[in-house]
């Protein structure tokens, strides 16, 4: 029987990542929703009613917890977490068209769910799926849990996934790479266009986490910025990936070259740049299951624009746009960590320094559509307006990228919504606040 | 008097009785007269038709089911009523006169005069005519009208209903007024101060009670307003603006991108206009959400006809009259549709990058297993790359190859890959293509992938020949010389094959093109012969054996090709300048093949043969005189020059 429960739960997460992925209408759905119902059929038939928990992260079943099951599911079980789904029950007599409802319904993102799952599901005709939460269960995803708390359980959630696809990848390990792109997907609707709040997840304690941080950061900040420019769902979860393993030669490169502080040494200067053709060599492996937009992004986003920097190839090959992103992002990702972990850099400064860029490093016309994507002052940036007022970057703004959509904190007028770009008052932003020195005060109203 | 006689009088009276009541006073008798007259073919009427009920559309008038449109007189009678918002008229038997007479002269009036007395309503009762009913036509009515009558009523009506306000009649005119503002000039808002006030009262009540009609309306005077090029610059525009300044940032944006998308005549001129209608402060707003408005809708926006309409207002002689606050953003924008033209997700570019990428990746790995890997995925790409036909691709790829085969040559996927290249050039070879990186795969490459009768049919069967061709069959089948020969003399009496091959046999500068030459030569007629020896000029090496026996012929166009041939070298040159000038010619029996060589040296300008023309010029006797005469002339020639 519980075999039998394990392939009901593979195959309920392969339905939802291919229905999410693809589309209900995809044949391969069908093919796993059709194994999903035949074994949940047979457990029926057997035991009347099964009732699946999430306990703590794991998958629970009566007094079993499924440690290893839950450890390859995690997906799935932060997926209904995240929906606030912690007990499903599967009553007899399941039809499979009532399994179809169900699925289709948890693809919906987060944001579109019913308030009341359960009953939507009975108002759709879906009698033999209960779904809820568990009775007296202490749940990381309590209601009471704070908002920024969730976020950042997500976040961290992310990161772990995210460090596992790296590790195994540089293990030259098999890659699961529809859970793999099932994640990205999820990474995609939970964090997209909020790359400033990202920055304040990861402190400075969590310093080996460092560099999936930042892969992941890069990774979402390239799909937020694929998507603005209209590039499809596939071309933009594939940016994604691509830009989650854009420095996994990295982890081939000797740790304390990585981590050191001082000047790097010619030699060790070289050995760095190798990182580019050792991450392409990695990802040839992977070539069959991830494609090839992550080897070609892994080697090319040090190319720069002006066709020089590295690795020096004895061809001239423009970089493809999908490098071309990953590269913005990274640099700017790592000049907004900057500011994080090291000393006062902000957004203002972050403009200045990609903008001496423009046309060496980076493609101008892509520079000048990122920051019109992203404004000076990022979603999420705590600033000072020149009348003395504190506010949060709520939206930026396309046709004046220094006067974005601003939400007043303080002293007064809190939650005044003001479009800087066109406030007849010529109103401007004077400085953006530290959000780990002078602006932490003001985190938890935004 | 039949019932159809009878109205065509009537009508005819009607409009006379009305004539004469607007260029008579009520009590003249004219205008009594003819209203007289009226009554009395109306009694006929009655007679037929009792109460006469005549009803009245803007073109016809309708009377007992019938409609009367077909004369010009039915018209213009029907609009007469009609703009008085008479839909049915009704009059009763026994009318008197005076009642008759006071009706005409209120409906003669013109349609200011009218709607000022208070219309048809007040003066049924304020002069009591009991005879007479009247059923109004509603406004909505009459506001879809046609015509310049409606013109000409509007601003009264507008007026009227503004006076009562009357707000389902004001909204009736909100809901028509795009199609009835149309019909002024923009300086009849501007300079006609009832027709101004009557547009300013409506929109300051719109305003005040309606804002949504009052922007919908506000945007269509603003579009009339900015739509005509040749405003008088003396109009003050400013007289508007006050109407207007209600409207927001978001409607002025959403007029002018309106026009800017569906009037194709807007050019810099409208857009100016626009610019002094909308006060200078509120330019940066209006700029800001013609941006919004873009970006909401954007699939539709990036249309390439708006991308065009911008591009030429913005490349517009008379650019520098739109406001630069708008020129700023309608840069941005055609930008922002520029960039969406060009930034796109290339799979085509994907693939080659990657393919080069995997080049570098083999080119520098040295590990065995690790090049093996590589040249798998190289491999594995056969089909994308012969789909690229990316020759230079191939060439860095064939050279690394080279460079590695100490290491791989051994291995399976080595030659396997060497055989696809080899292949997929030959085949472009063989199918007439011409590239220069072809000479770098003929040199490089050691053995042809085909067979060397492909070769043979491609030349001889389907006539694929090109300098390529024949390079390729002498690097790799040089021993094969003789089937190539054998087919090569079936085609010699085929001039234009001949013509071809040759061509492009010169191209080729290798010692078989030379023997392959001199197989064509004796097959050939006199063309091809010609055609063999200017071939053999353009080649580094030849046969003197084969050369000088041609000097003996009586061709001498066929002795001049082979000439230029052994000029070419210093020894020969001279041997061959002596086989045709030192001939012996007592009395001048031999002097016609001497002059003959002289010409043969003058037309090719070998002035090699100066010291021999020297020498003919020399020579005394007066047999020779032609050919001392004719061995000057071109001495003289060649030292003018």
């Amino acid at each position: 029987m519980k075999d039998k429960i394990k392939k009901a739960f593979i195959h309920l997460l392969s339905s939802i990542q291919t229905g999410k992925l693809y589309s209900t209408s995809h044949p391969k759905f069908n093919e796993f929703l059709e194994k999903t119902y035949l074994i949940l059929k047979d457990i029926l038939r057997e035991k009347g009613e099964l009732v699946i928990g999430i306990i703590e992260g794991e998958l629970a079943w009566g007094e079993e917890i499924f440690f290893n099951l839950s450890q390859r599911l995690r997906s799935l079980i932060l997926y209904l977490m995240d929906r606030e789904i912690e007990k499903i029950s599967f009553l007899s007599p399941l039809t499979e068209k009532e399994l179809r409802m169900f699925i289709t319904l948890l693809l919906a993102p987060k944001g579109e769910m019913p308030p009341d799952i359960q009953k939507h599901l009975v108002l759709q005709g879906v009698n033999n799926i209960k779904v809820g939460k568990l009775k007296g269960s202490e749940s990381l995803w309590d209601k009471e849990i704070e908002d920024s708390e969730a976020l950042k359980k997500q976040y961290k959630s992310s990161v772990d996934i995210i460090s596992d696809s790296i590790t195994t990848a540089a293990k030259e390990e098999e890659m699961d790479f529809l859970d793999l792109r099932f994640n990205m997907f999820n990474i995609m609707e939970n964090f997209s266009g909020r790359h400033q709040e990202l920055l304040t997840l990861a402190t400075a304690k969590e310093k080996d986490l460092l560099t999936y941080v930042h892969l992941l950061n890069v990774a979402i900040l390239s799909m937020y910025i694929s998507s603005k420019l209209g590039f499809c769902k596939d071309d933009v979860l594939d940016i994604g990936i691509a830009s989650l393993f854009h420095d996994i030669g990295k982890i081939a490169v000797s740790l304390h070259i990585i981590q050191k502080e001082s000047k790097l040494n010619q030699d060790e200067f070289d050995e760095m740049k190798s990182h580019t053709i050792l991450g392409a060599k990695i990802l040839s492996k992977y070539i069959d299951s991830l494609g090839i937009l992550p080897l070609v992004v892994a080697f090319e986003h040090h190319l720069r624009f002006d066709l020089t920097g590295y690795p020096k190839v004895s061809y001239s090959q423009k970089p493809h746009v999908a490098s071309y992103i990953t590269s913005l992002c990274d640099v700017y990702d790592a000049l907004a960590q900057k500011r994080s972990y090291k000393q006062d850099f902000p957004p203002s400064l972050i403009y200045e320094t990609m903008m001496k860029e423009k046309g060496k490093l980076f493609d101008p016309d892509l520079l000048e559509r990122f920051f019109q994507i992203m404004g000076v002052w990022p979603v999420g940036s705590i600033v000072r307006l020149d009348d003395n007022r504190v506010a949060v970057v709520r939206e930026a703004s396309e046709t004046n990228i220094y006067k974005p959509k601003v939400e007043i904190l303080s002293p007064e007028g809190r939650g005044e919504i003001i479009y800087l770009d066109r406030d007849v008052n010529g109103l401007k932003i004077r400085r953006a606040l530290n959000p780990f020195a002078e602006g932490k005060e003001y985190l938890h109203m935004i | 008097m039949e019932k159809k006689e009878a109205f065509k009088i009537f009508f005819k009276l009607l409009k006379t009785s009305l004539k004469n009541a607007s260029i008579y006073s009520a009590t003249h008798p004219a205008f009594l007269d003819s209203v007289k007259n009226l009554k009395d073919i109306m009694d006929i009427l009655i007679g037929y038709i009792n109460p006469l009920t005549i009803g009245f559309t803007p073109n016809s008038l309708y009377i007992e089911g019938n409609f009367w449109e077909k004369e010009k007189i039915h018209r213009e009678l029907a609009r007469l009523f009609h703009y008085r918002k008479i839909k049915v008229l009704e009059v009763q038997q026994d009318i008197p006169l005076e009642e008759l007479v006071k009706f005409i002269s209120k409906i003669a009036l013109s349609h200011k005069d009218y709607i000022r007395e208070g219309g048809i309503d007040s003066l049924i009762s304020r002069e009591e005519l009991s005879h007479i009913s009247i059923e109004e036509l509603d406004y909505s009515e009459l506001l879809k009208g046609e015509g310049e009558e409606i013109k000409e009523i509007w601003t009264a009506l507008l007026q009227d209903a503004l006076q009562q306000q009357d707000k389902a009649k004001i909204l009736e005119f909100a809901d028509s007024f795009e199609k009835n503002i149309k019909r002024f000039e923009p300086e009849d808002i501007i300079e006609n101060p009832e027709l101004r006030e009557a547009i300013s009262g409506f929109l300051s009540y719109l305003e005040a009670n309606d804002p949504e009609k009052f922007s919908m309306c506000a945007k269509d005077l603003t579009k009339v307003i900015i739509g005509k090029k040749d405003l008088s610059p003396d109009l003050k525009l400013e007289k508007i603006r006050s109407f207007i300044k209600g409207m927001k940032a978001d409607d002025y944006a959403s007029t002018l991108w309106e026009e800017i998308l569906t009037n194709d005549d807007f050019d810099p001129v409208n857009f100016n206009i626009f610019s002094q209608l909308i006060e200078k402060d509120a330019e940066t707003q209006v700029a800001s959400s013609i941006s919004l408005i873009y970006k909401e809708n954007v699939s539709i926006n990036s249309h390439p006809q708006v991308k065009l309409k911008m591009e030429e207002l913005l490349s517009s002689p008379n650019t520098n009259m739109i406001s630069p606050v708008y020129r700023n953003t309608l840069n941005l924008l055609l930008r922002d549709l520029s960039f969406q033209d060009k930034i796109t997700f290339d799979q085509n570019q994907l693939s080659k990058n990657y393919h080069f990428i995997l080049l570098h990746l083999l080119d520098i790995e040295t590990d065995k297993d690790q090049c093996l890997l590589f040249l798998k995925k190289i491999l594995n790409e056969g089909e994308k790359l012969s789909q690229q036909r990316d020759l230079e691709y191939l060439r860095i790829l064939f050279s690394i190859l080279n460079r590695k085969k100490d290491l791989l040559s051994s291995e399976p996927d080595y030659k396997k890959l060497i055989n696809i290249i080899a292949v997929f050039i030959e085949k472009s070879i063989l199918s007439g293509e011409l590239s220069l990186y072809f000479e770098y795969f003929i040199t490089n490459m050691e053995k042809s992938c085909l067979d060397v009768n492909k070769y043979l049919d491609k030349i001889f069967t389907e006539g694929h020949i090109s300098p390529y061709i024949f390079k390729a069959y002498f690097k790799f089948f040089k021993d094969y010389m003789l089937y190539f020969n054998i087919n090569l003399e079936e085609y010699s009496s085929d001039v234009k094959f001949m013509e071809k091959f040759i061509s492009n046999l010169k191209l080729v500068d290798d010692p078989l093109s030379l023997a392959t030459l001199k197989i064509i030569y004796p097959k050939g007629n006199i063309r091809v012969k010609q055609l063999v020896l200017t071939a053999m000029q353009n080649l580094s090496t030849f046969d003197q054996d084969f050369l000088f026996p041609i000097l003996k012929i009586k061709n001498s166009q066929l002795k001049a090709e082979a000439l230029i041939i052994l000029m070419k070298d210093k020894d020969l040159q001279k041997k061959a300048l002596e086989r045709l000038f030192n001939i012996q010619s007592p009395f001048g029996f031999r002097n016609k093949q001497l002059l003959e060589h002289t010409r043969i040296v003058a037309a090719k300008g070998l002035r090699d043969a100066e010291k021999y023309l020297i020498d003919l010029s020399r020579r005394k006797h007066f047999w020779n005189k032609k050919l001392r005469e004719e061995s000057l002339s071109i001495l003289e020639k060649w030292h003018e020059r």
